[in-house]
């Protein structure tokens, strides 16, 4: 029996919730790795002076620190092993995510938007390690990250409760006319123009109904049908619209998959002696 | 073997952290929720799109709210000052005598945007296309949800050091 090789199993453990939200951050923060290093050069380059944003946020130089500490402060937090500097870390993150939504060269994307919400899961996270029992902790973890993920989904949503997205008119005119995506290249030569038109209505209508059921029901629903909806929802928002959102929607599907809760372990005594014998001489 | 620890530890150290995490996913949805019906909740969300919030803290903090695809944004994007501002700018020779529309005059582009329609000129490409040359440059947004709609005129123009100086040119509210 010694013999026979156990195949490694991937376990679920107090880390794992964290290390998918913080991958889904890295995921996200460098997606749009090459348009980011060019935004760098051209913020330096044709500087703009805006007196609504204090002087500091409108430089290139501390969006390009924020970017850098946040990316670093991830993997600072990922690797170390002191839960002080774990926390520590994690702000970091959080507060690079804060100026980078406040930065002039960066508040309009979305990116920022989600990384800091996952940011700020993550920090909580952080704080909560080694102080909350397992099943306490996923719990808690897994109720915050559907909240968040509906109060996205309905920041979406809300915006869109007007006639100009129920008639389709503003997808149309940003997506349907000249949006070079296969979605749309391809309702294009496959379609006239009124039913193209009508394609457009029918594909907002969708939007909206999605993003506004999503937003009111995943933070009601079962721990695990809201990780997989989630994660669903975000993945096919990008597949279908641009794939450039994976950079603002891969944070909230590491998050939603992080809202995964795992079946409570059997507790050793419940186990047979048996059965324990055998576990035993696996190593497992 | 630590479980007893950790439930000491836990109970000695309430997670204020869920709490107040919980408290602001409330607030923000109730913000959101309630949009709809509550214009001043729109004009807020349009002042912080077109940057004209009175104070860049309350700016600061709506930031976090999401709001993908929020609204109807246009942008326009002109190498003429808007038509109000045409008067004396343009000699009458130039306009055709059979053109009766001239809003288009100076217009460089126009287009529908999904949010924050002022990135026209603040995020990255929009100033490597329109910001390339000397020439002044004026932005005109416009934002619509649900009966309400807001109006901004923005003036770019370079100054001698090459940075560009970005004014709010015109406020316009209806």
């Amino acid at each position: 029996m010694n013999s026979i090789a156990s195949p490694t199993k991937l376990r679920w453990t107090e880390w794992t919730p964290l290390h998918l939200t913080w991958a889904g951050m890295m995921l996200g923060l460098f997606w749009k790795w090459k348009f980011f290093l060019l935004a760098d050069r051209i913020y330096e380059a044709i500087p703009i002076h805006h007196e609504f944003f204090p002087e500091w946020l409108q430089s290139a130089t501390v969006l390009r620190i924020a970017f850098l500490a946040a990316a670093i402060s991830v993997v600072a937090a990922w690797i170390t092993e002191q839960r002080m500097r774990r926390c520590v870390a994690a702000a970091v993150t959080w507060i690079s995510a804060t100026v980078m939504i406040w930065h002039q060269g960066s508040y309009n994307d979305m990116t920022f938007v989600t990384f800091w919400w996952c940011s700020l899961w993550a920090f909580w996270y952080t704080t909560r390690l080694e102080i909350d029992m397992p099943e306490e902790l996923y719990r808690k973890a897994a109720r915050l990250s559907r909240v968040i993920v509906s109060v996205v989904l309905l920041g979406g949503a809300s915006g869109k409760w007007t006639a100009e997205y129920w008639s389709g008119d503003v997808l149309w005119e940003i997506y349907f006319l000249d949006r070079d995506f296969w979605v749309f290249n391809w309702l294009r030569s496959s379609f006239d123009g009124e039913t193209l038109r009508n394609i457009a209505t029918i594909y907002s209508r969708k939007v909206v109904l999605v993003e506004t059921v999503a937003g009111f029901a995943v933070w009601l629903l079962p721990a695990r049908w809201a990780a997989i909806i989630g994660a669903v929802v975000f993945t096919s928002i990008a597949l279908f619209s641009n794939f450039m959102l994976f950079s603002v929607l891969s944070p909230l599907i590491g998050l939603s998959l992080a809202g995964w809760m795992p079946r409570p372990q059997i507790a050793a005594e419940d186990v047979p002696p048996s059965e324990n014998q055998m576990a035993a001489s696996m190593g497992g | 073997m630590n479980a007893p620890a950790k439930s000491s530890l836990n109970r000695a150290k309430p997670d204020w952290g869920y709490r107040i995490l919980l408290t602001v996913a409330a607030i923000v949805a109730a913000w959101l929720l309630l949009m709809p019906i509550c214009p001043p909740i729109v004009q807020s969300t349009m002042q912080r799109f077109h940057l004209r919030t009175p104070s860049f803290a309350w700016w600061a903090i709506q930031s976090p709210i999401p709001a993908m695809y929020n609204f109807k944004n246009t942008t326009e994007v002109r190498e003429l000052p808007p038509s109000g501002e045409l008067t004396g700018l343009v000699d009458p020779l130039w306009l055709s005598p059979l053109e009766e529309d001239t809003s288009g005059l100076g217009v460089l582009a126009t287009r529908t945007i999904n949010h924050y329609p002022v990135r026209e000129f603040t995020f990255a490409n929009g100033r490597v296309r329109y910001l390339q040359e000397d020439d002044p440059r004026w932005l005109v947004v416009e934002s619509h949800y649900r009966g309400e709609s807001m109006q901004s005129t923005y003036e770019l123009t370079r100054d001698d050091a090459g940075v560009w100086q970005m004014v709010l040119a015109e406020e316009t509210s209806p």
